[in-house]
């Protein structure tokens, strides 16, 4: 080595040393102040305060919104969908679309906010640390308590008619800070546990109900097939299994009114102990502690695997396709009329599509005009059924999908619901069975979101609505729950294996005790509280 | 840092100065060249490190450095009193001692074998071959080895073939490490072995024939001429990954942990990840990110003092 090559060498990491001990701190950029011109002060001359198109200037609104996996198939940006399109004719306003990339929505909300451009309107607003409605108090998103009246009727008819909705939509000082996605009318559960016909009929069975049936079933098909039937979650945590023996994870209601952590609770052992037990006996998919769905669903669909929990409608379709006919069984129970409390809560106001106006937009008014159109009568068709005529005709008073979104040439159904529809946005939501081309498919896959949905003994009363907390409960709450969920996560896998034996179970609880489970516990139940009195 | 201080930096600094324009005069269009690098060390590397005081604060992105509250050393008590903070700091490093006993010397084994293989064509093929996982994304490379540690995956069938029991290897507390460490040699091994071999290119070949024509075999000839030659780069190389001991990505963590390893698993990166980031607790990540620096940095001085005291080979 030259004398040259020495010097260099020794110079240059160095200097990269220097440089990587300096990197740390990057991607840490200051966010810059908007000023505080929160709308609401500046006095317009009203062109057209209501009414359809809002304007006739020329203006572009900035919309972030996630784009569902199933439109990038086929466009990039929702500014192809068909009902955007129509939308921007009928309302004058021009939307540019900004999409986070997929699986990182949480990261570049965050760069989003962090930036200090914020785009007019922001859809799955909940992504605020603390909530949207952390992000109206820090001054980030515009309060809508003083438009909506006047600005959204459409909305704020719909949310105020009813108590029950406005405590949903509202925070606890009865302001609105952000728009939800509505729906009036519910579904039946769409998360069923998926089994094959032909196998049931191959162990002459019946769709199991109890947790007898299940080992039963399981036995059974261990004993003919050789293989492992049940394809658990990776968290070890499956509420249809738990609910049957009076509890859910994460923190739910115990007694209509009692908030309690699932994890925790007594009645969570007799889950762990038939885990541990259906584990043991080989009945749970071995790998199962590092499988995600879609490894689950080609365990299924191969055979290696006969029963799964998910969506029942899109499993009987993939199903078909594959000439396979997949059913669905009822929630489990321990003693056939056992009252089952533990189906998801489906709220009129849902939550995943809230929806915020940034403070600093130029265009509030505008904004919230534009939200308004997907709640009137008009615009909720345009958003649930697309253009008349396109896809759907009026036939009887009811509309009926064509052929064109049905059976698309070049998308399937699945598709067609995000690019010639509004899927998913804040709007006033019809029913699936109402409005959802994939069940108007075939009538098959109606019957079988159906199935099950006329058992009376069944309600959600162990869920919590979605609760509002403070900033101050929120950050002190998220900082106990991740070392919670970390040590829970980890030993609930570990008694499903077998690694702990469940006589530890005790120790665990006064461990999760230790981490300050109670405090977490007790700010839910204050927010709860907060909640019934709104 | 007294250790950096030389006697050249008690000159006159007025002639330094002097000597530096004449200098910059003189070579002119290299400045020239090299301006683009200086800036962006300057903007990309310095200039963020003033951002290391939200670590003292209550970041807030919106309210912005100037605007967040000053919270002291809250971040670095609430990492360090965590019941966790023992185990991550443990398996950070653990993965590091791992990679340094088995995956450091790998890549000079291998630019040690490379370089006794005469047939030019043979010795070529090999590199490229043994580069290429350097370029498989870590995505994809997970998802592989995912898919061979399962029950049914291909490791398991040699297992079997040998008289073993079918087991997920990664629900495996005590394999975690080992697959983590032994998949990186296999990925990085080729590529690290390069800058050995450009190290090697440059030896003179007259040492060879002397030592040939004094009675040297092919293995004394690597003993005695191949691998002394390798020891600046190596001693380099050590001191500045003894620098990282305190570091290791939390991506491949992540991608390969679920929470039945994270007895071994979880390290600092990948807990500040779920803590830090998922929730955008910036102030707690630059906190962690801050610590972990300040750690390696004071071992790379100890590492660095005693190479210059014992081996005269050091990075300054």
């Amino acid at each position: 080595m030259s004398v040259n090559q020495i010097r260099w060498t020794k110079i240059v990491p160095f200097a990269l040393l220097v440089t990587m001990l300096g990197g740390v701190a990057a991607g840490c950029s200051s966010g810059t102040n908007n000023d505080g011109n929160a709308g609401g002060s500046e006095t317009e001359a009203a062109v057209s305060e209501t009414g359809y198109p809002i304007t006739d200037e020329p203006i572009t609104l900035q919309v972030w919104a996630p784009i569902h996996p199933n439109a990038t198939q086929y466009i990039k940006s929702y500014s192809e969908n068909e009902a955007y399109m129509e939308l921007e004719k009928r309302t004058g306003i021009k939307i540019e679309f900004i999409h986070p990339a997929q699986g990182q929505e949480q990261e570049s909300f965050n760069l989003m906010i962090a930036s200090g451009e914020v785009p007019d309107i922001i859809i799955g607003a909940n992504r605020y640390v603390g909530g949207a409605n952390k992000g109206v108090r820090d001054g980030v998103f515009a309060d809508l308590t003083p438009y909506l009246e006047q600005y959204a009727p459409d909305y704020y008819k719909l949310v105020t008619t009813d108590e029950e909705v406005k405590r949903q939509v509202t925070n606890d000082e009865g302001g609105f800070p952000a728009f939800y996605m509505i729906k009036p009318e519910q579904d039946p559960p769409f998360r069923r546990i998926i089994l094959r016909e032909e196998t049931l009929k191959s162990v002459q069975m019946e769709e199991p109900r109890t947790i007898e049936d299940y080992e039963k079933f399981f036995k059974a098909v261990k004993e003919s097939k050789g293989v492992a039937p049940y394809a658990l979650l990776g968290s070890g945590l499956e509420d249809q299994f738990m609910g049957p023996f009076g509890v859910v994870s994460n923190f739910f209601l115990k007694d209509e009114s009692t908030v309690a952590f699932g994890q925790t609770e007594p009645a969570f052992r007799e889950y762990l102990t038939l885990m541990n037990k259906w584990y043991t006996e080989g009945y749970i998919n071995k790998d199962f502690a590092g499988l995600k769905t879609p490894q689950v669903l080609a365990l299924f669909d191969s055979g290696k695997a006969e029963m799964y929990v998910d969506a029942i409608v899109g499993s009987f379709n993939r199903g078909k396709q594959l000439g396979q006919t997949y059913v669905s069984a009822p929630y489990p129970r321990v003693n056939p009329d056992d009252k089952v409390r533990y189906m998801p809560l489906e709220q009129v106001a849902q939550p995943g599509q809230e929806t915020v106006v940034a403070a600093s937009s130029k265009h509030i008014k505008e904004a919230i005009r534009w939200l308004n159109y997907a709640y009137s009568e008009e615009g909720a068709m345009l958003f649930n059924y697309g253009i008349e005529g396109k896809t759907y005709n009026m036939v009887d008073g009811k509309p009926q999908y064509t052929d064109y979104i049905l059976n698309n040439p070049k998308f399937g159904t699945d598709n067609a619901n995000f690019i010639l529809k509004v899927h998913f946005a804040p709007k006033l939501q019809y029913t699936d069975i109402a409005s959802n081309p994939n069940l108007a498919k075939s009538p098959e896959s109606a019957a079988i979101r159906m199935k099950w949905a006329d058992d009376p003994n069944v309600d959600s009363s162990m869920f919590l609505p979605t609760l509002q907390l403070t900033s101050e409960e929120s950050d002190e709450r998220a900082k106990i729950m991740t070392e919670v969920n970390t040590y829970c996560n980890e030993m609930v896998l570990k008694f499903i294996l077998g690694v702990e034996p469940l006589s530890k179970f005790d120790d665990y609880v006064s461990q999760v005790k230790k981490l300050g489970i109670d405090k977490a516990v007790s700010l839910t139940q204050a927010a709860y509280d907060r909640y019934l009195t709104k | 840092m007294e250790l950096a201080k030389t006697p050249g930096a008690k000159r006159n600094p007025n002639a330094k100065v002097s000597r530096l324009r004449k200098d910059i005069v003189m070579n002119k269009y290299v400045y020239l060249m090299a301006l683009p690098v200086i800036a962006y060390f300057l903007i990309f590397h310095y200039a963020p490190i003033g951002g290391l005081v939200i670590a003292f604060q209550n970041f807030s992105a919106f309210k912005g450095i100037g605007g967040s509250d000053w919270v002291g050393l809250q971040h670095f008590q609430d990492f360090l009193t965590s019941p966790y903070a023992f185990r991550v700091i443990r398996n950070t490093l653990m993965i590091n001692v791992y990679q340094i006993i088995f995956g450091f010397p790998a890549p000079i084994l291998l630019a040690l074998l490379l370089n006794e293989i005469r047939v030019q064509l043979f010795k070529r093929a090999i590199q490229t071959i043994s580069y290429m996982p350097h370029f498989i994304s870590l995505v994809v490379i997970c998802g592989m080895l995912v898919d061979f540690t399962q029950s049914e995956g291909v490791i398991n069938d040699i297992i079997v073939f040998f008289g073993g029991e079918r087991a997920n290897l990664l629900m495996d507390t005590d394999l975690f490490r080992t697959i983590f460490v032994s998949s990186g040699i296999w990925q990085e091994v080729g590529w690290g072995s390069i800058i050995y071999l450009a190290a090697l290119s440059t030896l003179d070949p007259h040492l060879y024939e002397a030592s040939s024509i004094d009675g040297a075999g092919r293995f004394r000839q690597l003993v005695h001429i191949t691998f002394p030659a390798l020891v600046p780069t190596i001693l380099i190389l050590l001191i500045m990954r003894m620098g990282h001991i305190m570091s290791e990505g939390f991506e491949k963590i992540i991608l390969l942990y679920n929470p039945l390893t994270y007895e071994t698993a979880d390290v600092i990166s990948s807990y500040v990840y779920r803590r830090g980031i998922q929730e955008a607790n910036y102030s707690f990540g630059a906190a962690v990110g801050l610590f972990n620096s300040s750690i390696n940095f004071i071992i790379l001085l100890a590492v660095n003092y005693l190479s210059r005291k014992y081996a005269k080979e050091s990075l300054w």
